[in-house]
Order: C-alpha cells, then sequence, then structure tokens
C-alpha cells in the first residue's frame, strides 16, 4: 500500500492546506501502513461489543476525550476535521457526547432533524440518512441528537451501540470515510471510555492546571482499567484480569507505590499469557495530548511532560500533538455561526489545528 | 489470533531461571534506542530530570512522592552507567545475556513501532512550535542487537582507544547483587558527580553555545568554564575520557609545555568536548591546536 499525492484539479491549482505558508498536496485514497501491521494489536483491546466481524478495510479512528467539559473538545474535533477535510480525508464527525450534544453548533448549525438518536434510540433511521453534509469539504457530521432523548438512557449497556460500531466499522466500504472522529462527553462514564478505548488514537485535551491535569490522568487510569478487562476477555481469563485490576486499582489490595507499568512487569510471572495480551493492547493504540488555553512555554511543556510520564507509567504509547492558544476567533466564528479555521483560516489558533491535525496524520503513520 | 504473534515481550521481564534478578533496561528508562550515541543520552537525561521534577506540573495527582524519588533514582542511575563507556559496555553485555534467556522462552516477539516518519502532507510545524518531541520508537530487541553491541558504539571506541584497564566483566560482575552503579563497574563517586546538580538546568546548551560564540577557541580556560557549566567534575572527567587529571589540568589552564604531541592533545580534546555534549567540535580543536603549535614553533626559533 502506498499513499499517492496529487494535486487536485486538472488545472494544477494548488490547494493550501492544513498551513498557510505551504502550498499542500491533497491526499487521494489516504493509508496507513501502520495501522495496517497493527490491526491485530488494536483488536487485542477492545471491548466485545466492538469489531466483531469487522471487514478488513475500516477507517481510522480518533477519539478526543478527557476532562471536564468546556476544556475544548469539540472545538478541537470539528476543526481538525476540517483540516483532515482540506488534506483530502474524508471525514466523519461523531458527536457522542449524549445528552450535551452540542458540535453542530460549531458548523453554524441547529440541531440537525435526524441524529444519533434517530438511528440508535429509535431505530428509525438508517445510518446514511443521519450522515449530514457540512460547509467543511470532505467532512460529514453526524449529530448528537435533542439532549432529552438520552436522559433515561445514561445506564443502558454497551449492546446499545452495536450497531453503531457496525455501521462506523464499515463506514470505508459503504461511504468511503477515511477517518471517524469520536467527539466524547465530558467525565469517564463507562460507554465514553468505551469509546476512547477503541479508537487508534486517544487524544486528551487538557487545561494548564492542577484540576484538568487530575483529570486527565483519571481518565488515562479509566482506560488502563478498561484495557485490561478486555484483555481478559480476549483470553479468556477474566478472573485474572480482575485480580490484575485489583493489584493496580483496589487500595486495600494494591502494593503501594510504582508505576502500573511496573506493576504489571511484576505480574508478569504471575500471568504470562495476559500481561502479554495486556501490552500486546497498548501497542495497538496511542495516546496524544493536546494541551488547550496555554500562557507561556511552561504551559506547552505540559504536552511533552505528560507525554513522556504516561509512557513511563501507564506503559501507553503516547504523543504530545501541541497546544492551542486562547484565541477571540473561537468566540467570534461562533457568534458568525461559521467553523472557526474556514471563518478565520490565518488565526493563531487555526494554525495550531492545523498543527494538531498535521502531527496526528504523522503518528498515524500517513 | 497466532499465540505466538501475540506475545509481546517486556524488555526487563525476568529471564529464563526463576529467581534470577529483572535486568533494568536503562535505554528503556532513559526512552533511548540501544545505539544511542552519548549526546542523545545526555540530552534524554536532561529532558527526563526536568520532567521529574516535584515543580513539574504535569506530574500533579499521578506520582506520590516515593515514586517520584523512584523515577528520579532510576533516571540516575540510568545516566551513570549509560553514560559510563565502560559501565555501558558491561551492562549491555548483561542486557543481551537476559534478551536471549528469554529469547529462548518467547520465540516471537512483535514490535510495534510507532510510525517515525515525519508526515510530510502537511503545511506547518510538525509538533506544535518548540514542543521538542521525546517521539522515539520502541526498540525491536532480537539476536541481531547482539551484533550491534559487539560492533561496539562508536562513542564506545573513541572512549576505549585510549588506556584502557577494562577489568574481567565477572570479577566486576561477582556480586551480582550489589548496587547496579558497582555491578556494572562504576565507581559511585563517578556517579554521584554524573547528577551535579549544576547540570540539571535545561538552557544549558544555549549558555554552551553563548560561550562558545563568545569565546576564545584557542584558549584552554573557554573549555573549563564549558566543563563547569555543564557540571562535570575534573574526576568525572578523567573516569569518563581515561586521560589523568593532571593533563586536563594542563589542558584548561594552557601549560602547553606539559602537553603530550598535539595529535595526542587533538584527540584527547575531542572526547573531552564530546563528553560535554558538544559534538560539532573540529573548530574548536582546530583553534586549540593552532595555538599550541603556534607556541611550539615558538620555543624551537
Ligand atoms: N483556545 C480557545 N480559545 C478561545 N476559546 C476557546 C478555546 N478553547 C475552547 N474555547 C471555548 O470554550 C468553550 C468550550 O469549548 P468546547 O470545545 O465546547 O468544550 P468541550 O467540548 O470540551 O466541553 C467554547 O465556547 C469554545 O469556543
Ligand atoms: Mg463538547
Amino acid at each position: 500500500m502506498e499513499t499517492r499525492w496529487s494535486t487536485r484539479g486538472a488545472s494544477g491549482s494548488s490547494l493550501k492546506v492544513l498551513g498557510t505558508s505551504r502550498t499542500a498536496k491533497q491526499l487521494q485514497n489516504p493509508t496507513s501502513d501502520y495501522l495496517h501491521k497493527n490491526r491485530e494489536a488494536w483488536e487485542a483491546g477492545l471491548p466485545a461489543h466492538v469489531g466483531l466481524d469487522a471487514p478488513k478495510d475500516i477507517p481510522t479512528f480518533i477519539a478526543i476525550g478527557g476532562g471536564k467539559g468546556g476544556v475544548g473538545k469539540s472545538l478541537l474535533s470539528a476543526n481538525v476535521a476540517a483540516k483532515l477535510g482540506q488534506a483530502g480525508f474524508k471525514v466523519l464527525l461523531v458527536d457522542l457526547d449524549l445528552g450535551s450534544a452540542n458540535l453542530h453548533t460549531y458548523f453554524g448549525l441547529g440541531m440537525p432533524k435526524k441524529s444519533l438518536a434517530d438511528f440508535i434510540l429509535y431505530n428509525r433511521s438508517p445510518f446514511k440518512d443521519i450522515l449530514l453534509p457540512t460547509s467543511a469539504p470532505g467532512v460529514l457530521l453526524a449529530a448528537g441528537g435533542k439532549d432529552e432523548s438520552w436522559s433515561d438512557t445514561t445506564d443502558f449497556g454497551s449492546g446499545a451501540f452495536v450497531g453503531l460500531w457496525d455501521a462506523m466499522l464499515y463506514a470505508k466500504k459503504n461511504f468511503n470515510i477515511n477517518v471517524v472522529i469520536l467527539d466524547l462527553g465530558a467525565g469517564t462514564h463507562r460507554h465514553t471510555i468505551d469509546f476512547f478505548c477503541s479508537a487508534h488514537m486517544g487524544v486528551i485535551t487538557v487545561l494548564p492546571e492542577p484540576t484538568s491535569i487530575e483529570n486527565a490522568y483519571s481518565f488515562l487510569k479509566a482506560t488502563m482499567w478498561r484495557l485490561i478487562e478486555n484483555a481478559g476477555m480476549h483470553c479468556n481469563s477474566c478472573a485474572a484480569a480482575d485480580e490484575i485490576k485489583d493489584q493496580l486499582f483496589n487500595p486495600q489490595k494494591a502494593r503501594k507505590g510504582g508505576s502500573h507499568m511496573r506493576k504489571l512487569k511484576l505480574l508478569h510471572k504471575q500471568y504470562p499469557e495476559l500481561i502479554d495480551h495486556i501490552f500486546y493492547a497498548l501497542k495497538g493504540r496511542q495516546i496524544g495530548f493536546v494541551v488547550n488555553q496555554i500562557r507561556s512555554q511552561r504551559d506547552i511543556d505540559i504536552g511533552n511532560s505528560m507525554e513522556s510520564v504516561s509512557r513511563n507509567y501507564f506503559g501507553f504509547l503516547t504523543r504530545s500533538l501541541g497546544y492551542m492558544n486562547y484565541d477571540d476567533a473561537a468566540w467570534k466564528s461562533l457568534r458568525n455561526r461559521r467553523l472557526l479555521v474556514l471563518d478565520f483560516p490565518h488565526c493563531i489558533l487555526t494554525k495550531r489545528m492545523s498543527e494538531v491535525a498535521a502531527n496526528m496524520l504523522g503518528s498515524l503513520g500517513y | 489470533m497466532d499465540q505466538q504473534e501475540k506475545a509481546y515481550k517486556v524488555a526487563s521481564t525476568a529471564s529464563g531461571k526463576e529467581d534470577s534478578p529483572i535486568v533494568k533496561d536503562y535505554y528503556e528508562v532513559l526512552n533511548v534506542e540501544k545505539d544511542a550515541s552519548f549526546k542523545e543520552i545526555r540530552e534524554a537525561f536532561f529532558r527526563l530530570k526536568n520532567t521529574y521534577n516535584s515543580n513539574n506540573q504535569a506530574l500533579y495527582s499521578l506520582l506520590e512522592e516515593d515514586d517520584l524519588e523512584e523515577s528520579i533514582e532510576d533516571i540516575n542511575e540510568a545516566y551513570a552507567i549509560l553514560s559510563n563507556a565502560e559501565s555501558r559496555v558491561n551492562y549491555d553485555r548483561e542486557l543481551v545475556d537476559a534478551k536471549i534467556a528469554t529469547e529462548s522462552q518467547v520465540r516471537h516477539d512483535i514490535t510495534v513501532d510507532m510510525p517515525t516518519t515525519k508526515s510530510q502532507s502537511i503545511g506547518g510545524q510538525r509538533s506544535g512550535g518548540t514542543a521538542n518531541s521525546t517521539w522515539t520508537h520502541e526498540q525491536h530487541i532480537d539476536l541481531g542487537f547482539v551484533k550491534e553491541i559487539e560492533g561496539a558504539h562508536s562513542f564506545h571506541e573513541e572512549v576505549s582507544r585510549g588506556k584502557e584497564k577494562r577489568g574481567s566483566y565477572h570479577d566486576v560482575n561477582a556480586g551480582f547483587l550489589a548496587s547496579p552503579r558497582r555491578r556494572y563497574g562504576l565507581g559511585n563517586n563517578a556517579a554521584r558527580k554524573a547528577i551535579a546538580p549544576a547540570a540539571l538546568q535545561t538552557d544549558i546548551q544555549e549558555k554552551v553555545s553563548e560561550l562558545i560564540a563568545d569565546g576564545d577557541l584557542g584558549d584552554g580556560n573557554l573549555y573549563k568554564r564549558i566543563r563547569q557549566l555543564v557540571g562535570v567534575s575534573k574526576e568525572e572527567m578523567q573516569d569518563h575520557i581515561k586521560v589523568s587529571i593532571g593533563y586536563i589540568d594542563h589542558l584548561e589552564e594552557n601549560r602547553f609545555d606539559l602537553l603530550p604531541q598535539p595529535v595526542y592533545v587533538k584527540g584527547f580534546l575531542k572526547s573531552y568536548l564530546r563528553f560535554l555534549g558538544i559534538s560539532a567540535c573540529d573548530h574548536l580543536i582546530k583553534a586549540y591546536a593552532e595555538r599550541l603549535n603556534d607556541w611550539i614553533e615558538k620555543k624551537s626559533s
């Protein structure tokens, strides 16, 4: 498989893609050998309801999560999606902040008539009907739907998402979607962590302040917990997985101190096959960090530090993807009912979005 | 899925014997390749020292004080051992032995490298502006690695060309339970010096560059100042480059009459500068050698 490059249009007119300074080329049929090679490692960490019989050719999943509300997850999702769209990717943006869905607002849309609620809850729309074109070329949106729709469904089982996963996994085959971006809600709800674990790359947005950093790590711990559980299920050794989880998370049973990585290595003697599988699953996904609202170089460095600290602590493949400045253009574009990167293509925040998008692609082997 | 394929081996899993101690993978601790140059090791060390420090917000809530101390200890230990050519060779051998032992247990060893190629598709810098990424990929360890080590790293060659008194590995390693530093043949003194507090500032590289830009390159005193700035003592320098403190003094104080032949001085200055993390050092060496030759010419005439 090879990535081909070409400029769009017979005239050879160049598009400015993902950056303002460079005349860029557009990807056609972008593929990643890296993801292809790591398919099995990625599958090793999936929850039971994901990818049971996924096709060979699937889109790349990027989940944006971590932290509380208002840290910039949706802003990032929408604008990175647009940047990838400009680069020639076919992007599906899925608003999974069910109950406080607002991704459509970033595109200047009102609550769309058809949404995930119609597909998942009411079973009255086929998947293709809820894929809405947006102002950003190449980007389709699956909106979350009215918040009330989800109000008494907070504790439903993962089974509810089987159909959604099937549809998303087949989105490459059916709709030629290359990348699916999952915009997750705040907190560490089970479904949120499931989506995060299931992505090829999970992106955590943090603000440079202790509360937000603490949230990010809780989120990673929850991710680790779930990956161990998933690995246990894959290896048919759920009891051993429970034991390992206890050793890592249960304050009564866990040995004090030491990183998860170290504890896992120590447990290798006891559960060689399962621990190997956990490591394998860890290597099948990436965790990226984006620091929002930076004020200084020190704030920017937080992303780099989190990259190396969480790699050592959890054993995740981590990557600092960049940062975002505070920019008035963000609210101005919302007020103009236009997407930031389209409304202010030259503002500093747009530039940051390009960098993040570029780093994501690089990390994922595109 | 093929079980063998699934077996992902951890770098530091215990070797075959039931109760053999785990060989810590110091390369993993510093997050560098097995064939990392000294400069890379030093840079990784500074970066990690900067990260694992109690003032760093990014550690908030994740690491307890004990964990933090332990991480710092690991980092120091790794640096102490890998930055000394002799102890590194000893350590590498032990690591290879441990790998071979595990290798026979786990036949297939899947590496899942992250892509290292930088994406070219996209305008804008990679890695947001100043973000100096610690992007490295997992080192695949297979038997090919043994060859690599047997082929010796350039840094090793460079240094061990000097006076060599590499004790028998087994002597050094006799007490397996002794401290790693001793185990790999590294005096405690050198180890402690290797992590002198002055060396912990990140902007050192910058200051060094400034010194070089403004300094008189033919003056030994400049090199002394760089050495002090980087936080390396004469003793540590002696341990690393295998040149006696006396010669280090003579070089730094421009006592040309007491220095050996220029050709030796050049080699010695090169190791000296490399150890301080200055790899583009040819013009410095040239300047010093010129000064030395001038002096010799003047003396003979
Ligand atoms: N870097 C930034 N500069 C300016 N405004 C921002 C920035 N990041 C986020 N915002 C604003 O903060 C609000 C919350 O962001 P949002 O992405 O919706 O958060 P989340 O999805 O994490 O809950 C939005 O109004 C958004 O425009
Ligand atoms: Mg949101």
